[in-house]
């Protein structure tokens, strides 16, 4: 195509990636959730994009120390496609694999990305290619409220947008699917869809063994990392208070309810999830209410041994 | 002549008031903040405001018979106690095993109030309310040296005030003990003796609203 085929182009990529954040916009009042938006996504790519599936895998980090990488949204074309032919072990592996990586994987054939069974299972389907779209964000996301949900802690966004396609789409197409996926974070981060960025929870990355010519992922023992349900919250009473300082005026009060319902319950002796049954918060909002009363320097925070927890390790993000 | 209840009316009613004052505010705050601390000032000041105006009610309704004593001596006693005892440690555990039994015994209290139209009069009433008169005087003393201690560590203006405003109420509590006892049939000089020891625990109540509005 010459100058003109390519300013078309560009005019029609444009005009596709406004409609589409248009059409975000219009629909963003349904979209409550992280997992919302990603179903949101996957179904409108699928539909307007000719992409046969389209998936949203995250890290998940369990109170165990566990990382895994969990199936958060999908969408597809065909009905009848077996949910378990795309949602298995083997793609939970390369979208492990993607994000450890942290890179987009473009988009290839499926022999080059999955062992041999694999990838003629997805051929049967009329699935050849595969393209992944790495996303990250400093802010947090909300583990799946499924039955583990209580096992799983929150921790920065680290997902990938993998693709299955039948046939290789234009340029513009993956241009626009990346570029709709960007503003998508940018969306849920401005909605709260995400939480706001701490790291009170430092995953280590689970380094990958690769062998040549195939994919595999063998993690590395880790070292269990801070397991925030066990920790045990006591509070930091002044003790100057009604002594040297007036009650009345230097008493500040604890703006957020949540975190207020939180610290009444704080005796010194529950753990965060005692705490949590207690109050009956979320687990993503236990640990935002913790952070507040920590920031605010109400309450300390011991490991089940009884030594003092350094606050600033849930807090900080180094 | 003054009415003979016209001061103690003006004491009932600042003891009223001040404590109703700093017991809603701290009510309010400790909703706000949960301090436990905090709640025991709330729950000790709003029950000395409701002695205040049991003491105003069985002051000046003669039509019933209401013997609001009991309350108002023990109720003013355990007030001052638990505020002191809210000094004496830091401790989580502690604080809050404090406001269980000052929930407790407030509760205990208000029956004492309920029952004030059947309740008989004390027991050997001299040495009673000396004895409850005098522990008021000594808890409030013992505050006061909490306080000069606490603005010997830090000079704030807040300690000061408070020390002084405990000062003036243990003194009014200990001025009018000698009415309790007294056999004297000089009746002037008890009712100076009751005069001045109102006036006393007058001027430390205002002395403890500008503590708590300006300390």
């Amino acid at each position: 195509m010459g100058a003109f085929g390519d300013d078309f182009s560009q005019v029609s990529t444009h005009r596709r990636q406004i409609a589409l954040m248009a059409q975000l916009g219009k629909d963003a009042v349904r979209i409550r959730a992280i997992d919302d938006l990603f179903f949101w996504l996957a179904s409108a790519v699928v539909e307007r994009f000719d992409v046969q599936v389209m998936q949203f895998w995250a890290t998940q980090p369990y109170r165990t120390g566990q990382v895994s990488t969990e199936l958060r949204s999908m969408a597809h074309q065909d009905p009848t496609l077996p949910q378990q032919i795309v949602a298995n072990m083997h793609v939970a592996e390369v979208a492990g694999h993607i994000i450890n990586a942290r890179n987009t994987l473009l988009l290839q054939r499926l022999e080059s990305i999955f062992h041999q069974h694999q990838a003629t299972l997805l051929g049967r389907y009329g699935l050849r290619y595969c393209s992944g779209y790495f996303l990250s964000s400093k802010a947090l996301i909300v583990p799946a409220n499924d039955r583990l949900s209580s096992e799983k802690l929150v921790t920065p966004l680290t997902a990938v947008a993998l693709l299955f396609l039948r046939q290789p789409p234009p340029l513009e197409v993956q241009r626009t699917i990346e570029y709709i996926l960007k503003q998508a974070i940018q969306f849920s981060e401005a909605r709260g869809l995400l939480l706001p960025p701490t790291s009170a929870q430092r995953i280590p990355p689970t380094p990958v063994l690769r062998t040549p010519g195939e994919f595999q992922i063998e993690p590395f023992p880790q070292k269990p990392p801070l397991i925030l349900d066990e920790l045990v919250p006591r509070r930091k009473e002044d003790a100057s208070l009604m002594s040297t300082s007036n009650p009345l005026t230097s008493v500040s009060p604890i703006a957020d309810k949540q975190a207020r319902r939180l610290y009444a319950a704080v005796n010194g002796h529950r753990s965060v999830e005692e705490l949590r049954q207690a109050t009956h918060l979320t687990p993503a909002e236990t640990y935002k209410a913790l952070q507040i009363l920590l920031v605010e320097r109400r309450i300390e925070v011991y490991n089940v041994r009884g030594q003092l927890i350094d606050g600033s390790l849930l807090l900080d993000n180094h | 002549m003054l009415d003979e209840n016209l001061i103690a009316n003006i004491l009932s009613l600042t003891l009223f008031f001040v404590s109703l004052f700093i017991a809603l505010r701290a009510f309010y705050l400790y909703f706000q903040a949960r301090s436990r601390r905090v709640f025991i000032l709330a729950l000790s000041m709003g029950m000395i405001a409701l002695t205040a105006i049991a003491g105003f009610a069985g002051d000046n309704i003669t039509s019933i018979n209401l013997n609001v004593d009991w309350f108002n001596y023990i109720g003013q006693t355990v007030s001052f106690l638990f505020i002191l005892l809210s000094f004496a440690r830091n401790a989580d555990d502690y604080q809050r095993g404090l406001i269980r039994w000052h929930i407790i015994i407030s509760a205990l209290l208000l029956i004492l109030l309920l029952l004030a139209p059947v309740l008989p009069d004390f027991p050997d009433p001299a040495v009673t309310k000396t004895v409850l008169s005098g522990s008021r005087s000594l808890i409030c003393a013992v505050i006061f040296f909490h306080y000069i201690i606490a603005f010997t560590t830090k000079e704030t203006r807040f300690s000061l005030l408070m020390a002084g405003a405990f000062l003036l109420l243990s003194a009014g509590y200990l001025v009018i003990l000698p009415k309790y006892y007294s056999t004297a049939n000089t009746t002037l000089n008890l009712t100076l003796i009751d005069h001045t020891g109102d006036i006393t625990r007058v001027c430390g109540l205002i002395l403890l609203l500008v503590a708590v509005l300006l300390g």
